[in-house]
């Protein structure tokens, strides 16, 4: 979780003012850039920082969506074979 | 033209080495605090190791305004033959065109696979570097289709209503959303909508590195590569709670250097208590038993 929360420390600026578009969640594919311009911009500045709450509930989510975090890896093919690779420590 | 690019990044990484980034440098992997987890501030932004539990796994926002310092840190410093690329293909493009030279070489590096050896632009080990693609948010539609699932009931009937006759009020409902309920909801969203075979080839991707050290980025390195790296960090048994708290206490004595001294003081002043508590006892003790006399036979 602290990994997650330091990255709002480690980012020199996130945009000050609402801009659009800068991510991709900020616009729709189907739809021209500038429909959702009309009615003023979209405040985006809630998703500034890196509250290390906002991982704690996604992943507080994921259990009760998939009734724990390893079975949601699992479905994702991530099984005891990948745990084996993800924690051998013999990286060159 | 990639000639020369490619020459330009072997003289940087070069100078990099000059500049203490070569392949012996000591990296501050387990330094705690906020500020000194990250590797020294380049152009590269948010470059850290993902956690301790997980060597050889780096994490970062985009690389393409890398200076040559950065190119000598990714390649000989910290050996990176992998790069986990979790943007969409337009933010690449973007990046790409405002690239810095350097920068626009390394992710031609990698996106090529130079040859990784001696005399090569990456000169410790062989094999080749390697480039993933894996765009969590490619589907843009699923993702906000996601959304609007998660809409409060109210606003879901509003949603109905807007869908069929007023589209732009529709997308405008969705997009007031996300920011309203925040964070989660974005990396929720992104966890449904992107599917499990997207995020199975990412974590498989991120756990090898068998070829060198792994980084995994996207813009920022806060968003898709947050979420990313929380399955690793869980899949790797790091403490939520715990490391949280280390967060909470790490980033108060940095921030605040007369709580740091108070805290310190305060710590001493009550261990030389303590300690002299316990001798006092023990001393009294030891005399209390030597003292009584033994008691007669009846």
């Amino acid at each position: 979780m602290s990994e997650y929360a330091a990255s709002a420390a480690q980012l020199s600026e996130e945009a000050p003012t609402p801009q659009m578009p800068q991510m991709p969640w900020q616009r729709r594919r189907s739809e021209p850039e500038e429909r959702a311009k009309d009615d003023g911009p979209v405040d985006w500045s809630a998703l500034r920082g890196s509250p290390a709450k906002a991982m704690q509930d996604t992943l507080a989510w994921v259990r009760q969506e998939y009734g724990a975090v390893d079975a949601f890896l699992e479905g994702a093919g991530a099984d005891e074979a990948w745990r084996r690779t993800l924690l051998s420590r013999n990286s060159r | 033209m990639q000639a020369m690019a490619r020459a330009l990044v072997v003289v940087v990484c070069s100078l990099g080495s000059a500049y203490g980034f070569g392949t012996r440098a000591a990296l501050p992997v387990q330094q705690r605090s906020a500020r000194a987890r990250c590797l020294p501030q380049l152009n590269v932004q948010n470059l850290r190791p993902v956690s301790p539990s997980l060597p050889g796994i780096y994490r970062s926002a985009a690389f393409e305004q890398a200076t040559e310092a950065d190119a000598a840190l990714l390649l000989d410093g910290l050996r990176i033959r992998t790069v986990l690329d979790l943007r969409s293909q337009d933010e690449i493009d973007k990046a790409l065109a405002a690239a810095t030279p350097v920068g626009r070489a390394l992710f031609n590096a990698y996106a090529d696979g130079a040859p990784v050896g001696p005399g090569q632009l990456a000169s410790e080990g062989t094999g080749r570097l390697r480039r993933v693609h894996v765009p969590l948010l490619a589907d843009v539609d699923a993702f906000w289709n996601e959304v609007a699932t998660r809409l409060p009931p109210a606003k879901k009937a509003e949603a109905m209503l807007y869908r069929s006759v007023d589209g732009k009020r529709y997308d405008r409902l969705l997009y007031d959303e996300l920011p309203r309920q925040g964070h989660s909801l974005l990396y929720t969203c992104m966890l449904r909508s992107a599917g499990p075979a997207a995020w199975g080839e990412a974590l498989a991707c991120a756990a090898d590195r068998a070829g060198g050290g792994v980084l995994v980025h996207c813009a920022k390195g806060k968003d898709r590569t947050g979420v990313l790296c929380a399955l690793l960090q869980h899949a790797a048994g790091d403490d939520e709670q715990q490391d949280a708290l280390t967060l909470t206490l790490t980033l108060t004595l940095t921030l605040t250097p007369t709580l740091t001294l108070t805290l310190t003081l305060t710590l001493t002043l009550t261990l030389t208590l303590t300690l002299t508590l316990t001798l006092t006892l023990t001393v009294t003790l030891t005399r209390s038993c030597r003292s009584t006399p033994p008691r007669p036979r009846s």
